[in-house]
């Protein structure tokens, strides 16, 4: 329920990211579910809100004055989620996608509609985003639909954003061979957009998965496309873009991947088709050509088994809650192999010097410095310029 | 011969290099055309004396002798220099002329130019001379006003005269000013140490760097600061003094003396900056005059080596020696003088030609190419004797802000206290050794076992052995890094040490600095 009040409060109030983020990184919330009408009067009336910058703290405060808003909003969409099936799934959830949990920017809290257990097939099996021109040519449709039966016969979830095109293509193919897949949607999880795809919407709903970040009865925006895209990239492991013009939003979601470090393939065109010129840019940029399904399969097994790597020494002996109460309480308490953890959690996000990680994990400097060296020695980060990274070979 | 030849004899010293040499001077008179002839090697401020002392008993109510008068400076084969024979000169042409008197076999040692007004007047390497008499062999023991501190320092139980007029006071043993040891010499060390440093508070945000200025505090290990301009890299340096305790009696009267040897007398910790500037000659001293260069001066202190990399490469590679041996040999006409150098080394810089290489906001523009070649100056053998090495990065707006106003002692107090804890730990531990109290000066002989001097257990042995080989350390590299752990137990004042602290003293060794 707290979902849905923060989710109200969200979007019916000027409270962004950036609040958020100041929120969490000064420790007055240790959770989103803090974010509620009643978190924000307890965090407007603790001791240390001098600590808030004046932005915040105004917008805070102007969220109160919009109470009514948000209960009638809450309600609105408690009642649409009833309606139309929905539920949510947040950062606290076990199957919320692992990927999300390290990058910067992601919702904590999302809109479902279908089949749960997709989220846990995305995490076991990979998943790759298949993407491209809403009036895709007919070679581009039939390299989709090729795509999908290999990489799907492999187990690979197929994501993507059912628009016309490659995406309805990709979308229509995998359910056909009775596979996994998975639509974000730019509106609400209850729009169906565009109104030519009901047909799929239907069918997603029952065989697939829905997901929007935004609430029940959401209406569609133009300028929700790129916000839409940046989760298509980030819930998958590798992007497969099948036909982009100069201008098309295919375009984000190539550059999203590209910077959230997956590898992006590129499908080959004729050089004379515009509506491949994008496409063509980005492999003279340095994206991937797509030629073989294997290889795409290979780079999303890959990304799979560094996940399950982490994740294995993660279910074996450590509680990560059990770890951020150690962080918040008392940082000495915690183990060994609970710190590498946390170290190895920071320098995921990118590459930092010691002084930084020192910031981010309030342990003795001299216990974290030699935790540091022990895992340069170990050979599991390196340094560069003065920083510690991920060793590559991990 | 009907003629009668007088003799007397007073004592004196000359400064040789850091130790001082016991001479005798004999002083003859007999009758004859007058004549007064300075023999023993002295250079022309010894013989100039004569204009100086014939005014001087003149102006003090003496009478210079007729008469040939003859001085002999013992030992007469060595080569000796400086105005403090005067003094010791004018009273040997008293006592041999009859104008003051005393009983045969008083011993009297004094030392001091003398104006020619009568008045006397103090020579630098005061302190070196009185330290290295044997203060029982003499009744006497006189030196000029100026020399009071000195006499002081050196425990020397000496009468202060002012003019040569009180030097028949003093022979009579009726009255002179008599030294008294809460003369100056006793200023409170609270005092001393405090300065003008700020507190360590300041360096916000840069962990590392403070932790590694307490390590290098605490053991007195090499350093190396590398950072953009105007991050604080001086600062830094500046502040290691104010967490260290201050100096000892003994290590006061070594400072003194050394520092004496210039002419400039300090008690203070010493803090010594060179520069791209300065010459080798400065820092490692002459090896004709034998006064001291920076290096020496900075013996118990701190030697700061500002812009390290923009240094000569002679520069860099002379100061090798001494931050290894933390000693300075001059060899002069066959003899080996060596001067100690017990400093911390404190190098800064810029990690690249344009500074940034390390800075969060701003772009590095230098290629790997221009790092190497501007880094190269650094070499492999200059950083392996670097045993701490720590990357600097300016301080954001906003920690700048939170440290305005906020200059309270504390952090450098509590960083006192551990360094105090530290010494107290090597000083406990290197009782048998004289000199080499700390970590980071020791030198480890190849016929000893570096693991067991340090206490350490099998599973720390073969840690260190582990992180060595990674690293690619030379064997020096991993003596070092195995002191840095040692000092790191030992701020924690424990006997054994832990394999973390290997795993510490290895992150601050530089290797990452230059890849070529």
């Amino acid at each position: 329920m707290k979902d849905i009040e923060y989710e109200a409060v969200r979007f019916n109030s000027k409270i962004d990211f950036k609040i958020i983020r100041e929120l969490f990184s000064k420790s007055f919330i240790k959770s989103h579910r803090d974010i509620t009408l009643e978190g924000i009067g307890s965090i407007l009336s603790s001791p240390r809100k001098d600590e808030l910058s004046d932005r915040s703290f105004t917008l805070l405060k102007d969220a109160l004055m919009q109470e009514e808003r948000i209960k009638k909003a809450e309600e609105e969409y408690i009642d649409s989620m009833n309606r139309n099936g929905l539920y949510t799934v947040a950062f606290e959830d076990k199957d919320y996608p692992f990927i999300w949990r390290y990058l910067d920017g992601m919702p904590r809290v999302f809109f479902c509609k279908g089949k749960r257990e997709m989220l846990t097939k995305l995490h076991r099996n990979g998943a790759a985003a298949i993407v491209g021109s809403r009036d895709a040519g007919s070679y581009s449709l039939y390299a989709t639909s090729d795509m999908v039966t290999k990489l799907t016969a492999h187990g690979v979830v197929i994501v993507s954003g059912m628009a016309m095109g490659i995406d309805r293509q990709a979308h229509l193919k995998a359910l056909e061979l009775g596979k996994d897949t998975i639509a974000v949607l730019p509106g609400g999880a209850d729009m169906v957009y565009p109104k030519q795809n009901a047909d799929i919407y239907e069918r997603m709903a029952s065989k697939g998965l829905l997901i929007s970040e935004m609430p029940p009865g959401g209406k569609v925006l133009k300028q929700y496309f790129p916000a839409r895209n940046r989760l298509i990239s980030g819930i998958s492991d590798a992007c497969l873009v099948m036909e982009a013009g100069i201008y098309s939003g295919t375009l984000h979601t190539a550059s999203f991947a590209a910077s959230q470090g997956k590898d992006v393939f590129v499908l080959p065109n004729n050089i004379y088709s515009e509506n491949s010129l994008g496409g063509h840019l980005l492999i003279r940029d340095g994206a991937r050509i797509l030629i073989d399904a294997d290889e795409v399969i290979k780079a999303v097994m890959e990304e799979v088994a560094h996940r399950n790597d982490g994740m294995r020494v993660q279910d074996k002996t450590l509680d990560r809650e059990e770890i951020q109460r150690k962080m918040n309480e008392d940082p000495s308490d915690l183990t060994d192999e609970e710190l590498s953890l946390v170290i190895t959690d920071q320098l995921r996000i990118r590459a930092r010097n010691a002084d930084e990680l020192s910031v981010m994990i309030p342990v003795p400097f001299p216990m974290l410095l030699a935790k540091l060296s022990d895992m340069e020695m170990k050979g599991e980060v390196v340094t560069r310029r003065g920083k510690y990274e991920i060793a590559v070979n991990r | 011969m009907a003629s009668r030849i007088r003799l007397s004899k007073v004592f004196s010293c000359f400064n040789e290099g850091p130790a001082g040499v016991l001479s005798e001077i004999e002083i003859s008179q007999s009758p004859g055309i007058p004549t007064f002839d300075v023999i023993g090697l002295c250079d022309s401020s010894i013989r100039e004396s004569r204009g100086r002392i014939i005014s001087a008993l003149n102006s003090s109510g003496f009478i210079m002798p007729k008469g040939h008068i003859t001085v002999s400076i013992s030992p007469s084969y060595m080569r000796k220099s400086g105005t403090s024979f005067d003094l010791p000169i004018a009273i040997g042409i008293l006592l041999v002329s009859g104008q003051i008197n005393c009983p045969p076999g008083v011993k009297i040692y004094a030392e001091g130019e003398l104006k020619l007004t009568g008045e006397t007047r103090g020579t630098p390497g005061s302190a070196v001379r009185l330290r290295s008499i044997d203060k029982d062999m003499f009744d006497h023991i006189i030196v000029p006003e100026e020399e009071r501190e000195s006499a002081v320092f050196t425990g020397s139980d000496a009468a202060v005269i002012g003019s040569l007029k009180d030097i028949t006071d003093v022979i009579a043993g009726r009255s002179f000013s008599p030294l008294t040891a809460t003369s100056e010499a006793e200023r409170n060390d609270e005092e001393l140490i405090k300065g003008n440093a700020p507190d360590l508070s300041v360096l916000k945000g840069q962990e590392k760097t403070k932790r590694a200025l307490i390590l290098a505090a605490s053991g007195f290990h090499n350093i190396l600061l590398l950072g953009s301009p105007g991050c604080g890299k001086t600062l830094a340096a500046g502040m290691i003094s104010s967490i260290m305790p201050p100096l000892s009696p003994e290590e006061q009267r070594d400072v003194y003396a050394l520092s004496d040897l210039t002419g400039s007398a300090s008690r203070e910790r010493p803090y010594r900056t060179i520069g791209p500037g300065t010459a080798l000659s400065k820092i490692t001293g002459s090896s004709s005059t034998l006064i001291p260069g920076e290096a020496v001066l900075a013996d118990h202190g701190i030697l700061f080596a500002d812009e390290i990399c923009e240094m000569k490469n002679e520069v860099l590679d002379g100061l090798r020696l001494p931050m290894g041996e933390h000693e300075i040999r001059h060899i002069k006409d066959g003899k080996v003088f060596r001067f100690p150098a017990r400093f911390l080394f404190v190098g800064s810089g810029n990690p690249c030609r344009c500074g940034n290489r390390f800075e969060k906001d701003k772009v590095c523009r230098c290629t790997p190419s221009v790092i190497s070649r501007y880094l190269s100056k650094l070499s492999g053998a200059f950083l392996d004797r670097i045993d701490i090495f720590s990357e600097m990065r300016s301080l954001d707006t906003e920690d700048l802000k939170s440290t305005l106003g906020r200059r309270t002692g504390d952090e450098s107090r509590r960083a006192q206290e551990t360094v105090r804890r530290a010494w107290d730990m090597q000083k406990n531990r290197y009782s048998g050794d004289s000199g080499n109290r700390f970590n980071g000066i020791r030198e480890v002989s190849s016929d000893e076992d570096i693991f067991d001097i340090i206490r350490a257990s099998e599973e720390v042995r073969e840690y260190a052995v582990e992180t060595a080989g990674r690293y690619e350390l030379s064997a020096r590299g991993m003596t070092r890094m195995i002191l840095l752990g040692r000092t790191i137990a030992d701020t924690e004042g424990r006997q054994d040490m832990k394999v973390s602290d290997i795993a510490e003293a290895g992150a601050y060794r530089s290797r990452d600095l230059i890849r070529r």
